[in-house]
């Protein structure tokens, strides 16, 4: 039986904290350093950055890597990261040409597969209509234009690329916690066909597995960072980021490195468990987590173990990720100070818009549009009430009225939406003024969750050199 | 049985985040062993296992947890929620609930008006709300949060 495999997080999100590879590195023994750089909006921030800079990956783990990498060659550290974001082949590239700059013999892995925007008509045409599984639609009904599509890869990839001989193994969309169940079946030797096939031990290994990469995903929200009870953790100004010790059969321990802030508990490890979770399967490419089963224990300082976590097989259809542009917005939020505060806000509106507030309150943003005078296909209008009666500091006297419009059209949520306002900064209500001065709109992306059958996604490993 | 009008956080703890248009909030009360894991954190030391009357108080501070989260009581504890489709599952082997709002964020933290367009506050604003929490389920507590 194989000793347990120690693989350590460094990264929640793209612009978590830079020097976190470092103190993962260097803090203690480690077999594996992992982090998650792709957020949902991640693939659209990355896409905006290819469009303006060429690549769509994520540069900040580069620097990471910079730091680490040597120490890691000498010591035998593996590395996982799903920084590719859009262009994992790049990304390897790029680290490839590192390890040269550096003088280290690296072999690099990189999982493709997962892109399936130049797929899309291909794969409408064989039936598949990318139904949003939010709402049900279809992308034909909805009329929209995907700009990112990927398919979440799981771990299975990454342990044929560490099984290939990679040193650093870069991939693009991935599940999260796939950077972690994919080193762990590497070292242990876990049969993910056999789980597909319904192998008791198998899919309770690779469940097992995908709870503790959950837990240690989001970095040092594992280990007391946006805990509730944030005032029992020590040294929470700088918590330390944290470790999933996963043994051959998917039981963990999580810890952290001693001597770092923050703490590992029940509570952290039952806080991080419900992150952004749903029912209690807990769906992964590789296995489903059934996380009714999952049983935590305090066994030491730090050091939480979680068992008792059964498997069950993988939907047959991969979740994919799908974002396109929605349009542009802009939002003009106006300061409403001490008496009649409705009846302030209800003349600015009608200034702005050509509507009343009661009319507006809890209307529909499209109905709202078109009621108004303004020329978008949508308007949001909230009355932050705020104010206290007899205030004695301005604070105390503020409430805000916050217009929120979208429209295909940059031009129209642009001046054509805040000129109206300003142009009547003397001539309506006592005391006008705005938060911010009156800005341009910004395109805002709408994310579009599908699914397409694994057996239509193949997933390549290519290991260099 | 008399009550005490406490916020909802004396002794349950939630995290909240998104998932497109759709908000998620997961509530627990405090693990039985969770004091002395905060006294070894500080380099104090402390017995991890539990009496049986700190087992106790946490079962019955669970059930009365799974009693406050239907989603009648949350629409009147988040009156935002009040036409939305809400999910519950309990997690009894956690001590936990995860409530699922579908649409609170609209078409997701992109596109969304809400001042919190994450939903990353939503816990803690839940935490915040006051409830009447039976004095049996506040008395000889040893956990944090339950100090009164």
């Amino acid at each position: 039986m194989s000793e347990p495999i120690r693989i350590a997080n460094c990264s929640g999100f793209l612009g978590d904290r830079l020097s976190a590879a470092r103190e993962m590195v260097e803090g203690g023994p480690i077999d594996v350093l992992t982090g998650d750089w792709l957020a949902e909006l991640t693939m659209l921030i990355l896409f905006r950055q290819k469009l303006k800079r060429g690549h769509g990956y994520a540069t900040t783990f580069l620097t990471q890597l910079e730091e680490v990498m040597g120490t890691c060659a000498d010591r035998g550290i593996r590395i996982v990261s799903n920084a590719g974001g859009l262009d994992p082949a790049l990304l390897g590239a790029e680290v490839a040409a590192l390890a040269d700059r550096l003088g280290l013999s690296v072999r690099v892995g990189v999982v493709t597969g997962d892109d399936l925007m130049p797929r899309l008509p291909e794969l409408i045409a064989a039936g598949e209509n990318l139904d949003n599984l939010d709402t049900g639609e279809s992308l034909a009904e909805a009329g929209v234009q995907p700009i990112t599509a990927n398919a979440y890869l799981g771990g299975e990839p990454i342990t044929r690329a560490l099984a290939d001989g990679a040193d650093v193994v870069i991939t693009g969309r991935v599940t999260d916690a796939a950077v972690v169940i994919g080193p762990a079946a590497w070292r242990h030797g876990w049969d993910y066909a056999a789980a597909r096939a319904g192998d008791r031990a198998s899919l309770d290994a690779l469940a097992g597995a995908l709870v503790a990469g959950h837990v240690i995903e989001c970095g040092a929200q594992a280990t007391g960072g946006n805990y509730a009870f944030f005032q029992d953790v020590p040294g929470l100004v700088h918590p330390g980021f944290p470790i999933a010790e996963i043994a051959s059969d998917g039981t963990a321990i999580i810890t952290k490195h001693p001597g770092t802030g923050g703490m590992v508990t029940v509570g952290t490890v039952t806080a991080q468990l419900l992150y952004e979770v749903g029912g209690p399967e807990y769906l992964n490419p590789d296995v489903t987590a059934l996380f009714d089963t999952i049983r935590l224990e305090q066994v030491g300082r730090d050091r939480v173990r979680i068992s008792g976590t059964q498997g069950a097989p993988p939907p047959d259809r991969l979740k994919v990720a799908m974002n396109y542009l929605g349009g542009h917005r802009n939002s003009l939020t106006l300061v409403l100070t001490g008496l009649d505060i409705r009846a302030k806000a209800d003349l600015a509106l009608r200034t702005v818009a050509g509507v009343g507030l009661s009319e507006a309150e809890g209307q529909d943003p499209v109905a709202l549009a078109q009621a108004s005078t303004l020329a978008v296909d949508e308007l949001e209008v909230a009355l932050v009430d705020s104010a206290i009666p007899d205030p004695a500091r301005p604070e105390q006297a503020q409430s805000f009225l916050r217009l929120t419009v979208r429209d295909r059209d940059a031009d129209r949520v642009g001046k054509a939406f805040t000129a109206p306002m300003i142009e009547a900064t003397l001539a309506s209500y006592p005391g006008l003024f705005p938060t911010t001065p009156p800005a341009p709109g910004t395109p805002y992306g709408v994310y579009w969750p599908t699914t397409v059958p694994r057996e239509l996604v193949p997933s390549t490993v290519e290991v260099i050199p | 049985m008399t009550t005490a009008r406490l916020p909802l956080g004396t002794f349950v703890g939630a995290r909240s985040g998104d998932k497109g248009g759709a908000a998620n909030v997961g509530l627990w009360v405090v693990d039985p062993a969770e004091a002395a894991a905060v006294a070894l954190a500080h380099g104090r030391s402390a017995e991890l296992i539990p009496d049986a009357a700190a087992v106790r108080l946490a079962d019955a501070r669970y059930e009365w947890l799974v009693s406050q989260l239907s989603a009648e009581r949350l629409r009147e504890l988040l009156p935002e929620a009040a036409s939305l489709t809400i999910d519950i599952h309990p997690l009894p082997n956690m001590r936990a609930v995860n409530v699922v709002i579908h649409g609170l964020l609209g078409r997701g933290v992109s596109q969304t008006a809400r001042v919190d367009p994450q939903a990353k506050g939503l816990g803690e604003q839940l935490r915040a709300r006051l409830v009447d929490i039976p004095d049996d389920l506040l008395v000889h507590s040893t956990v944090p949060g339950g100090d009164l």
